[in-house]
């Protein structure tokens, strides 16, 4: 029953997204904004009736605002792939790069929520904003005096496209509603318990926060003579409650006191603290191979300037009535510098 | 590893620690992860499929190569809620973590793609694909 309102909501979507690819009226577009936010709202209400606990959307006062996210993600992605203008599908982009940034930190994910504004709003988007501007001059050849280009207004086999992306939303939307033969999802108390003494464990590796967090906590009991952390017959700081809530350490005084201090949630290590940890400590390898990606990006944007500086000098010596510079010669000065 | 332990022993070794006097505790006990509603989860993988389909939707239909560019970065965005929402769903800081790799990607492609797409430009002085359609042969 769910999975067909999802596929009935899906080819609604599908249908609106065709109508909105040529320009239409405003009334037109009012409706088909509705029919649209209709959709998606359609196939949220499937899947959220699908979860595990089917009062949580009762509940919860964050569900909606991942539905409001949701909606206005989809509704930009919808405009920037069908706005016939490519500075205003870049800035559509913007919006729904905001939206997913919000939903990051709605999945406690904050790092990479303003990681995300930052370079993709703030880095990666400017960049294409620039190659527009820089390509789309005015008085460009294929305008003839519209307001977009024509390969802007005209889209490409819209049908087949959007038959091959109904096709795909319904295939990987199922995976949504099949969960009887997978995994189960809703997490079960032992990889909560589990999480939880990862995330202590990994304060192992930061005796410095250890220190300072416990050391606050043992102030306020009276304890300031603190000397350091005490290690415990297995060679750890730390040892976890079972299930994973708290964590004991023992704290030594100066003059020899042992102050055995329970920490609790507000202790653990923040989101990028345990981010910036898990990133060096699980994945070195994948971090230093990330560099030498940047690094030959870096070399092969260095390496097409060139030549294109190479171009537009061959263009000047054109209008100015001069022989073109062969294009072999060119590239073999852009290789031998 | 051999950083860490040293790094530990100084930190073991150290004689005095002076700290400003802190806020009362709070009685509240709190475990530092807590899990996900099922529902919210359920809704962001639904907005990340639908993203990806529209980013489909529009690497196809799109004849401007910055634009279909574009388009990809938003199948980008899609694989990254979706490795957001599992790595929540199961309290692991790994999704997170991809998408810090995602974003590099994204950011070569985007210095390297818009590179080439200038250079196509001064050639045709269009950014229709179809200008291109001899490369297909």
């Amino acid at each position: 029953m769910n999975a067909n309102l999802f596929y009935a909501a899906a080819a609604l979507g599908a249908v609106v997204l065709y109508l909105m690819m040529e320009p239409r009226p405003a009334a037109f577009r009012a409706a088909l904004t509705v029919c649209g936010l209709a959709a998606v709202g359609l196939i949220i209400t499937a899947v959220a009736r699908n979860a595990p606990v089917p009062d949580a959307a009762g509940t919860d006062p964050t569900f909606w605002v991942h539905v409001m996210v949701a909606l206005v993600a989809v509704a930009g992605a919808a405009r920037m792939v069908t706005h016939p203008r490519p500075v205003y599908a870049a800035l559509y982009f913007v919006l729904v790069i905001l939206a997913v940034s919000v939903n990051f930190l709605l999945l406690q994910a904050e790092f990479m929520a303003f990681a995300l504004l930052i370079v993709y709003a703030g880095a990666i988007l400017i960049t294409y904003l620039f190659v527009l501007m820089l390509a789309q001059q005015s008085g460009d050849q294929s305008t003839r005096g519209e307001a977009a280009a024509w390969y802007d207004r005209t889209p490409r086999e819209p049908i087949a496209a959007l038959v091959l992306a109904f096709i795909m939303l319904s295939a990987t939307g199922d995976a949504l509603f099949r969960r009887e033969n997978s995994v189960p999802w809703l997490a079960s108390p032992a990889v909560v318990a589990r999480a939880n003494i990862r995330a202590w464990e990994r304060m192992e590796d930061m005796p410095q926060l250890l220190l300072r967090e416990s050391a606050a906590i043992a102030e306020t009991a009276g304890i300031t003579d603190i000397a350091k952390l005490e290690r415990g017959a297995d060679g750890r700081l730390v040892s976890v409650d079972p299930s994973g809530t708290t964590a004991t350490i023992t704290l030594l005084s100066a003059n020899g006191d042992r102050h055995p201090i329970t920490l609790d949630g507000t202790a653990a290590p923040a989101n990028s603290t345990a981010l910036g940890h898990a990133l060096v400590a699980q994945f070195p390898v994948s971090l230093e191979l990330a560099g030498v990606i940047l690094l030959m990006a870096l070399f092969g944007a260095v390496v097409l300037a060139r030549r294109q500086m190479a171009m537009a000098e061959d263009e000047r010596r054109a209008a100015a009535g001069l022989p073109r510079i062969d294009d072999s010669e060119s590239l073999s000065r852009g290789g031998a510098a | 590893m051999t950083g860490i332990a040293s790094m530990m022993n100084m930190i073991n070794t150290i004689n005095s620690i002076s700290i400003a006097a802190a806020p009362a505790a709070t009685a509240a006990t709190t475990a530092p992860m807590a899990p996900a509603m099922p529902a919210n989860i359920q809704v962001t993988l639904a907005l990340a499929i639908i993203l990806f389909a529209i980013g489909l939707v529009g690497f196809l239909t799109r004849r401007n190569m910055i634009l279909m560019f574009l388009s990809t970065e938003l199948m980008f965005q899609a694989a990254a809620l979706a490795f957001v929402a599992f790595g929540r769903m199961w309290m692991d800081l790994s999704g997170q973590l991809m998408v810090i790799f995602i974003l590099t990607v994204a950011a070569a492609e985007a210095a390297l793609a818009l590179g080439l797409v200038v250079l196509l430009y001064r050639r045709k002085e269009t950014l229709s694909s179809e200008a291109w359609a001899e490369l297909k042969e």
